[in-house]
């Protein structure tokens, strides 16, 4: 009862924020002209026209007439795409508060019986819809969009069961304007609860499997009672279970979050073992299962591990001029440990590749990808043996299949919706930029990047304001740390500070902070080991690396604690 | 000649589609010492491997052209050891959220990347019995694995055809966990007593109602099955007999209260599991048929663990409980042949009884006797090859054979045999190095104390 007076109360505010839309574009017919158009991919169009109206694609060829009440989107000789499409995201949907107890280690939350917490706890949630989740104006939106993505299929977040999917176009004043389709797909991940049930991997393959059988039980009880409700017990209205009904009826499928080896091995086995369609997101290491892949739809992720910066390389080269050094054994097992390492790293990146020589047909996701990576793993991709018009496919037509909507978006075509992006340069080229994107013939204009100018030597640069409580958190090889910075920022721009952690040591101060722009680094003592840090700060937020000597680096991230 | 190639190719096809699911080879080891553990052994004889099967043990034997060949002149050739308590090869351990988790199996958590599963090999072990960890009394259904290592699937791991087990675990870990950490039942022996008999008789009534739901489905269309539970299903399971219970557990009160719960239940199947103080129980123990898989010499890194002794295996073996020596740690599974050669110095155990604590006994509590544990025609490929006597303190293994595969090679294989290396970084992390410092009964749950 409670969630139908939620969804009524939601449909009013949305009601209240369209009254309040901005004006109508005074024509809703547009036009580009003299520009390269990629319509699919592999078919080209030179010094073509695209005309738009209503949101919609009217026309696409060369030589055409340009209606008279076209507005001309200055694009001229630019390069036209189908608007990319995100296979499975979060995007639009605001990351969870981290400081919110959500039951991960060391943080221990107030249940009863852990063995059977509730299912918000649990994270079994089946029945949550990205309706009641998606934020219109998230700024995730902007920074997918800017990328060239236009439409996303979005699953919410949380652990092992986060709710249904929705396929969403990435622009629109209101969350109804931007949902295209709903209750595409249940989501999946092998993510335990931590301290209560399902708390491992083990955990959360056994709860599926409880959940499949009592789901299928429940909807033949459903059925049977309301053939022949006499003398029957009342079957137990539970939504958890009944989410699970379009998935035993192959309405809809699962959407597995499978990024290792191990859990694409898992996903295949549940869906052997129960017998839904599965589909695979975010998978980071399949080429060890190309043919199960071919069978089944797949996402690739756009998330490949951080590449290392060739700094190091050059460092050697001038140790090596200085003098000649004779290897030690322990320099030959490093190099060779770092050879090995190198060639993993190739794998990750040649991963589309293998599959497109496999035959695997292949989407991408982002689940797990930050935008500002996007664009440079898409390079690394390529240089690891893909090929443009491959990458292409990846997001346009190839999606549009995979999630249904090829009849409405995934080529530049007269009827399909007018969602494009359009680049001065062919968009998978190193230094290309995005100029324009239009979603639903809502146009974004991009400025060009401006080339990197080298520094001036004596400019000074203004040094980030970072005085105040920051959190950070950081995946340490498998252990998530989580704690807090405190800074304090003089006048002169002195920086002291400490840092506290409520897993370990407690509270230590910081050593040699430097500022430098909007780079701040400093290191800290933790269990004998000298840890650095290197963060660079935006307004609210930061991002940067921990390096923990022979440990191993990781990348942290935090946001600025309101006082 | 046309007419007979085409049955001949059919046949080939499908071995290679079986072979596509198990990888098998053949090998014909020449002239070793052949311990076969079973049936004594024989000076200067051969072994020959096909198809992952043995088919011929005896001298002077030849084998196919293309089937290769071992000189083990001077070496020593004995099954390859089993291991009865082993957590390698398994990202998760411990799924410590209830005192009862018969729902979970740590077969969904198999890792063939980890490269616990190499060392193993070079310790001559071909098989090892993955594991549920010790945090809850019943713990999970565990997964009797085959070292069948370079193959990247997981499911390729799993010795096809072995029987179910489950783990249970009495004492000190689950009352820490759940009692001390959770302020739950069980928080002291008696509970954890209880805790079992709860779990069997809520299984035994669910497996009566499923029983009489079966009955009148046909004739009741009201009737209605009760609500589907992997957790007593698995534990049904059990009191029909078809899961071998492994339970872990130390002091000889504990070990006997459990044989009178199992005795009440009707379940025949278990192996303890450590069981330091059965020394004291062996009489009892082997009235029951219960088995015993022990340490040789591992104890007081806990209070309940106090009470041992070395002569443990040796006491167990001579009162008749079939009795085994595993490692539960990835450090000892790489030298059990020495573990079990303790058994001479503390017991007086002959060769045969030491070696058997490493092979045939182990596959007994495993129920998979007949598939491996000795060297005999028709049972599996299993091998390994030593350069001395293997109850030697100079012994070194020089080859692991697993289906007629060779899986370990000293002279041939490479400086690091890794197969899922971090992209990131050249070597582990020191998170990875931190966890090893405890015993991996507890993997996964260290969390809860780190807190108090």
């Amino acid at each position: 009862m409670q969630k139908y007076l939620i969804l009524c109360l939601l449909s009013v505010f949305t009601f209240v924020l369209k009254a309040q839309d901005e004006p109508s574009p005074v024509t809703k017919t547009l036009a580009l002209q003299n520009v390269t158009i990629i319509q699919a991919p592999g078919k080209v169009i030179e010094q073509g026209t695209v005309i738009i109206k209503n949101g919609l694609i009217h026309a696409v060829g060369k030589n055409l007439n340009i209606p008279f009440d076209a507005k001309i989107i200055k694009a001229d000789s630019m390069f036209v795409y189908a608007g990319f499409i995100d296979g499975a995201s979060h995007t639009g949907i605001p990351r969870a508060d981290e400081s919110q107890n959500q039951g991960g280690r060391g943080q221990l939350p107030d249940v009863k019986d852990p063995g059977n917490p509730p299912n918000d706890i649990a994270g079994i949630q089946p029945e949550r819809m990205v309706r009641s989740l998606l934020k219109a104006d998230d700024k995730s939106i902007e920074e997918m969009r800017k990328l060239g993505f236009t439409v996303a299929h979005v699953v919410p977040t949380g652990k092992m069961l986060p709710g249904t999917g929705a396929i969403i176009l990435l622009a629109g004043n209101t969350v109804n304007d931007m949902i295209l389709k709903e209750e595409t797909a249940l989501f999946a991940q092998f993510s335990g609860a931590g301290f209560v049930a399902p708390s491992t991997i083990i955990g959360v393959m056994s709860k599926l499997r409880d959940l499949y059988f009592q789901a299928q039980q429940s909807k033949n009880h459903t059925a049977s009672y309301l053939k022949n409700p006499a003398g029957m017990s009342r079957p137990e209205r539970n939504p958890v279970l009944e989410a699970f009904y379009p998935v035993i009826d192959k309405k809809q499928p699962i959407f597995m979050k499978a990024e290792t080896a191990n859990d694409i091995s898992r996903a295949l086995i549940l869906q052997s073992d129960l017998g839904y369609n599965v589909v695979l997101a975010d998978v980071k290491q399949g080429w060890n299962y190309s043919e199960q892949l071919k069978k089944i739809p797949t996402f690739l992720s756009l998330n490949l591990p951080p590449a290392k910066e060739a700094k190091k390389a050059d460092d050697k080269k001038k140790e090596e001029t200085t003098a000649v050094k004779i290897p030690t054994a322990f320099d030959l097992e490093a190099e060779a440990l770092e050879k090995k390492r190198a060639e993993t790293m190739k794998e990750y990146e040649s991963q589309a590749a293998k599959m497109i020589a496999a035959g695997v047909n292949f989407g991408f996701s982002t689940l797990e990808a930050k935008a500002k990576d996007i664009k440079g793993n898409f390079t690394r991709m390529i240089d690891a043996g893909l090929n443009a018009e491959q990458a292409l496919a990846a997001l346009t037509t190839t999606p549009a299949k995979m999630l249904g909507i090829d009849n409405i978006v995934g080529t530049v075509e007269k009827g399909k919706m007018a969602n494009l992006v359009i680049s001065d340069a062919p968009y998978f080229d190193k230094e290309s930029n995005v100029r324009f994107v239009l979603v639903y013939g809502q146009v974004f204009e991009y400025e060009a990047k401006p080339k990197k100018k080298p520094a001036v030597a004596g400019e000074e640069v203004k040094p980030a304001k970072i005085d105040g409580k920051w959190n950070y958190s950081f995946n340490a090889g498998g252990t998530q740390m989580s704690g807090t910075f405190v800074f304090n920022q003089d006048a002169d721009n002195n920086i002291t500070g400490t840092s506290s952690n409520p897993q370990g040591s407690g509270e230590v101060n910081i050593e040699n902070p430097q500022l430098n722009g909007n780079l701040l680094t400093f290191s800290l003592q933790f269990q004998g080991i000298t840890v650095e840090y290197e963060l660079t700060f935006e307004e609210t937020t930061y991002a940067g690396k921990v390096s923990a000597g022979d440990f191993g680096s990781f990348d942290i991230e935090g946001t600025k604690i309101p006082q | 000649m046309r007419q007979l190639l085409y049955p001949i190719l059919a046949l080939l096809l499908t071995i290679v589609q079986l072979n596509a699911q198990i990888q098998t080879g053949s090998l014909l080891i020449k002239n070793g010492t052949v311990l076969t553990i079973t049936k004594g052994n024989l000076d200067n004889t051969d072994v020959l491997i096909e198809n992952g099967k043995i088919t011929k043990i005896g001298k002077n034997l030849t084998a196919a052209k293309e089937v290769k060949t071992i000189d083990a002149t001077g070496q020593f050739v004995m099954p390859g050891i089993i291991d009865a308590h082993s957590h390698i090869a398994l990202e998760v351990v411990n799924e410590a959220s209830n005192p009862v988790t018969a729902e979970v199996f740590v077969g969904d958590a198999i890792d063939p990347f980890d490269i616990s599963i190499y060392r193993a090999l070079a310790g001559g072990v071909t098989s090892s019995h993955a594991m549920h960890g010790s945090a809850n009394v019943i713990g999970g259904e565990c997964e009797t694995i085959k070292h069948r290592w370079g193959i990247k699937i997981p499911n390729a791991y799993k010795m096809e055809g072995a029987p179910r087990t489950i783990k249970f675990a009495l004492g000190e870990n689950p009352m820490r966990v759940h009692g001390e950490g959770r302020n739950i039942q069980p928080n002291s022996r008696m509970g954890v007593e209880q805790v079992i008999r709860a779990a069997f008789t809520e299984a035994k009534e669910y497996a009566e109602a499923k029983a009489k739901y079966e009955v009148t489905k046909a004739t009741d269309l009201t009737a209605l099955p009760p609500k589907y539970s992997r957790r007593l299903e698995t534990l049904s399971e059990i009191l029909k007999g078809n899961i071998i219970v492994h339970c872990h557990s130390y002091r000889a009160d504990e070990i006997y209260m459990l044989l009178k719960v199992l005795g009440d239940f009707g379940v025949k199947r278990i192996c303890f599991q450590h069981v330091n103080e059965g020394f004291k129980v062996a009489p009892e123990l082997a009235a029951y048929g219960a088995m015993a898989s022990v340490f040789a010499d591992w104890w007081a890194y806990k209070f309940e663990v106090y009470y041992s002794t070395a002569y443990n295996a040796a006491v167990l073996t001579k009162n008749g409980v079939i009795t085994s020596i595993n490692s539960d740690s990835e450090e000892l599974i790489r030298h059990l042949y020495h573990e079990a050669g303790k058994t001479q110095r503390y017991g007086g155990l002959s060769d045969q009884e030491a070696l058997a604590l490493i092979t045939i006994n182990p596959a007994k509590q495993l129920g998979i006797e007949n598939r491996v544990g000795s060297l005999e025609v028709g049972k599996d490929g299993d091998v390994a090859i030593f350069n001395a006597h293997p109850l030697s303190v100079y012994a070194i293994p020089q080859m692991t054979i697993v289906d007629g595969i060779i899986r370990f090679d000293i002279k041939n294989d490479g400086n690091d045999m890794r197969l899922d290396i971090d992209p990131e970084n050249a070597t582990s992390s020191f998170m990875e190095m931190r966890v090893h410092e405890h015993d991996r009964c507890m993997q996964d749950v260290f969390y809860l104390f780190e807190n108090n």
